[in-house]
């Protein structure tokens, strides 16, 4: 009895302390997110240096600039445009093929598989200039369906792996008592497999988006006119070699972090399982 | 079955080991060799600004003395592309007969670069002696420029000379034998790594025997095998220049002779090979110089006649030898050509049994093939090309000079320096990824705590970095590094110290970036771990408790192992990911102070897109690959990463 309190004693200093450096651990993690808030609340004049989490001079003259002064809702669309498309081809091709790669044994599978990999490695450097190359000679500069193209293709080599990681733990008896009754692969794939996977479907969606939400050096080289930018080449622009307009750069990021940050909440219980259910077992 | 294997692997390895050996040798060949024939170019194109700068120093002539002169060399050495004579700020002489008498023009960039190496060497007249300075070097266009002051005793500058000169031809060891050296190791490595039918180990061995006989090849049409970094080799470097001189201007014998005398030769030789714009610092000494007067001036033509004969020698024989060679080569290739049929004709009748499968990956696979394969492999031709920054340039083939200009460059401790940024970014990816583990780690295992309280939250707000996207991130970072109004800044100064600068000092700007991705990169550590911890059953926990064991054990023997598969594949990703993380250097840092920050991706960019020097960004981004691959096999071999997912 007696020996059983100390120790919960000693526990309970244990956890407090715990608590304690988790708790500062996440401020530390939060306050450059709300330092944001602070730089996009205040204006130009009133940047000084304080810790302080309040503009000195609350405004929202940048939200407002950047809003209606500047085609935000251009930009807006021309990223969701590219984004969900990005979302919606990634997923398609990578399913099949991540089901493909899970269920069935042909000649090349390991190959292909570790050919999906080795593609992680490639340099982006190397591949921009020919993926320029490409664009432009499909007449895809300044277009959104160029940067849909790409983004979709890198978004691949991840997404399958997931996918197939994913396929692998659902049991197979499942498609086979649906063969024996006579469905066809394809019904079974659609009609089993993929409602199956819903939480690695939604990962690995959750992923292309955010691929094609954030990408910004391809968007900044394929697309010049104003009104094709997505938001990350847009906002860049606002800190960029000609600018130091920290309120408005400030302001676009809350913007454009609101939309992807609640996605990303939304599902995120899907986050651990979608992730991780295809690399442990047992 | 595994005794025979090992027994055919042995002889296939050390034949693989002796490719291997020869095609490095044939790289470094190529080298040195292009490197002599520089050399040579350069004491000809010295040699004929000699005279010139003797009667500008003696003021025996007037300006149509000089002209005479210069005229009579640029009939003499066709190779002779431009010529100009510099005193203070008027031409002397000039190439194009209109500017003969003008001054100097600060808008043509020739001319201005001429004035610049003038003030350059008079600055440097008061520490080091007298030497022509090499301008400009362009081996694939063939050209070089060359620049000789013109003294008044010993130390004051009356003007300045440049000769534009062609280099010697090389005919390049870089020929189709040495693709097809690389095609038959990289197809002989293939085939003994497949197990897919029983025709690999006379495949290999067909390929490796190709490459043999292509690299024998190479080696026998090289001559001058042995003499190559030698001290004979520079001294044969001078006979084969006294050989020409004497051939095409014997009236330079003297001077030739004079100079070398004069210890002139050492230092060009000795340096200009590593170092080419970086004046020489004594190079070779006189020591070499004093054997160089015994034979210099008549002698040089006894040499020459010495070497002709032995080169026809050589040749006899490599002759017979390339015959036999030729006939192995034909005779494996037939061999390859009959097991590639039935190669090919395999894989269409798995296409008809597989169909399904095919259908199904096709679509990723058009992708896949289409704008990541096809881009890859046109920047990987891109490495071997100068390539002109306009689309519609004419690329040059300049075979592995890309590579050799960025190994080559050895001096590890100056920024820009591949090797120097190597180091950055090993350092870089080190410490990141080891704090990302570490800390997502412990993060992960505090909250799987069933009964740690708000836990729900925490996690929320813990995965708000990785939510984020990430160039918004670096932004922000950049911003809270920033001198005048980060929250950083503030926060030293409520500590009672100075603001400090980050960007100006190579290790707060290493620890600005380092930070930013920190930040960014332990959510998904976290997430992983947290997802392995959780699919760990508690009643192993139980069962080790009740067996006594402690905290400490229950970690190492239980969690650890079982988090392994999980994590494995998470570390080896997030290095490639960090090891390729552009955003955060070049929007944070952006490589300052004075580029030590950089690492090798952003570097390659900034020489494709801010120097367009699109070929050299190709072989650095080549470099990378390489390095991230054997790193990939490397790992995968020890972790077995990726054990289990191919079953």
């Amino acid at each position: 009895m007696e020996a059983k309190k100390k120790r919960s004693f000693r526990e309970r200093v244990i956890g407090a302390l715990l608590q304690f450096s988790i708790l500062l651990f996440a401020i530390g993690t939060v306050y450059p997110v709300l330092w944001v808030f602070k730089i996009a609340f205040g204006s130009q004049r009133g940047l000084s240096l304080s810790l302080s989490l309040f503009p000195a001079q609350p405004t929202l003259e940048n939200f407002n600039y950047i809003l209606f002064k500047k085609p935000f809702f251009i930009w807006l669309l021309n990223s969701l445009i590219v984004a969900a498309a990005t979302a919606v081809i990634g997923i398609f091709l990578a399913a099949t093929a991540g089901y493909a790669f899970s269920r069935f044994r042909f000649p090349g599978r390991t190959a292909g598989l570790l050919s999906f990999l080795i593609t992680q490695m490639f340099p982006g450097t190397l591949m921009m200039i020919p993926l320029y190359l490409i664009v432009n000679w499909l007449g895809l500069l300044d277009n959104l369906a160029g940067l849909v193209l790409v983004y979709s293709t890198s978004a691949i080599p991840f997404s399958v792996w997931m996918l197939k990681g994913y396929f692998d733990t659902i049991p197979k008896e499942l498609e086979e008592s649906a063969l024996i009754d006579g469905a066809s692969r394809t019904l079974i794939f659609y009609k089993i497999i993929l409602p199956l996977a819903k939480p690695a479907l939604a990962v690995t969606a959750l992923f292309s988006f955010m691929t094609a939400w954030n990408e910004y050096i391809l968007a900044a080289t394929f697309m010049n006119r104003e009104l094709s930018y997505t938001l990350p080449v847009a906002l860049r622009n606002f800190v960029g070699q000609f600018a130091q307009d920290w309120g408005l750069f400030a302001a676009g990021a809350i913007l454009v972090s609101l939309p992807i940050v609640a996605l990303f909440f939304i599902l995120q219980k899907y986050l651990v399982s979608g992730l991780t259910a295809g690399s442990v077992k047992g | 079955m595994a005794g025979t294997r090992k027994n055919a692997a042995v002889p296939i390895a050390l034949l693989a080991a002796l490719c291997t050996v020869l095609a490095g040798f044939l790289v470094l060949d190529r080298a040195f060799k292009l490197d002599r024939q520089q050399d040579i170019s350069l004491v000809k194109a010295h040699l004929w600004l000699r005279p010139l700068a003797l009667a500008v120093e003696s003021g025996a002539g007037g300006p149509e003395k000089i002209a005479a002169l210069a005229g009579a060399d640029r009939r003499a050495d066709p190779r002779i592309g431009g010529l100009q004579v510099l005193t203070g700020t008027n031409f002397l002489y000039h190439s194009d007969p209109r500017k003969i008498g003008a001054d100097v023009d600060p808008e043509d960039a020739n001319d201005k670069g001429l004035y610049d190496n003038g003030v350059e060497i008079r600055y440097l007249l008061k520490s080091v002696r007298r030497k022509p300075y090499l301008l400009d070097l362009d081996r694939t266009a063939g050209t070089l420029a060359l620049c000789e002051p013109a003294l008044k005793g010993r130390r004051k500058s009356m003007g300045i000379l440049r000769i534009g000169y062609g280099l010697e031809k090389v005919r390049g060891a870089m020929d189709w034998r040495i693709w097809a050296l690389f095609l038959a190791l990289f197809l002989a490595f293939y085939f003994m790594q497949k197990k897919l039918f029983k025709w690999r180990w006379p495949l290999a061995a067909a390929c490796l025997l190709l490459a043999l006989a292509a690299g024998s090849l190479l080696l026998l049409n090289n001559e001058s095998l042995n003499l190559r970094q030698s001290r004979e080799a520079k001294l044969c470097h001078l006979a084969e220049v006294g050989a020409v001189l004497a051939r095409e201007a014997p009236e330079l014998l003297p001077v030739f002779a004079a100079d070398l005398k004069g210890g002139l030769f050492s230092d060009m030789l000795g340096d200009w090979k590593t170092a080419r714009f970086v004046p020489a610092g004594g190079g070779v000494g006189s020591a070499v110089g004093a054997e160089r007067v015994a034979w210099g001036g008549g002698s040089a033509v006894d040499l020459e006649a010495d070497a002709v004969a032995q080169a026809g020698r050589r040749q006899q024989s490599v002759r017979q030898l390339k015959v036999v060679l030729a006939v192995f080569g034909l005779l494996a290739g037939l061999l390859l050509f009959f097991i590639m049929a039935g190669h090919a004709l395999r894989s269409l009748r798995a296409i008809e049994k597989y169909r399904y499968s095919y259908i199904m990956v096709f679509p990723a696979m058009v992708g896949m093939i289409a704008l990541v394969l096809l881009p890859f492999l046109y920047g990987l031709s891109m490495a071997f090309f100068r390539v002109p920054p306009s689309q519609s340039g004419k690329w040059i083939f300049v075979g592995l000079q890309n590579f050799i200009k960025i190994l080559a460059d050895f001096h590890p401790l100056t920024p820009e320096n591949f090797y120097f940024i190597l180091l950055v970014t090993l350092m870089w990816t080190a410490i990141n990824v080891f704090l990302h583990v570490s800390i997502g780690l412990t993060l992960a295992i505090i909250l799987n705590k069933p009964d740690f309280p708000l836990k729900r939250v925490y996690r929320v707000l813990l995965i708000l970095p990785w939510a984020m996207p990430s160039y918004i991130t670096a932004l922000i970072w950049k911003g809270m590094f920033h001198k005048q109004f980060g929250a950083i800044n503030a926060f030293i100064k409520l500590l009672g110290f100075e603001p400090i600068s980050f960007f100006n000092n190579f290790w707060t700007a290493f620890f600005a970036n380092v930070a930013t991705n920190t930040w960014l990169g332990f959510p998904f550590m976290m997430v992983i771990c947290l997802g392995a911890l959780q699919s760990i059953p508690a009643d192993l926990y139980e069962a080790a408790q009740i067996d006594g064991a402690g905290k400490w054990q229950q970690f190492k023997r239980i969690t650890m192992p079982l988090l392994k598969p999980a994590l494995f594949p998470a570390i080896i990703l997030g290095t490639i990911w960090t090891f390729n993380m552009f955003n955060v250097i070049y929007l944070v840092s952006n490589g300052e102070p004075n580029r030590s920050t950089e690492i090798l991706i952003t570097q390659a960019y900034r020489f494709a897109f801010e120097k367009f020097n699109w070929g050299y960004a190709a072989a650095y981004s080549i470099l990378i690959f390489l390095i991230l691959l054997s790193y990939g096999i490397y790992t995968n071999r020890i972790t077995k990463a990726t054990e289990g997912v191919f079953d």
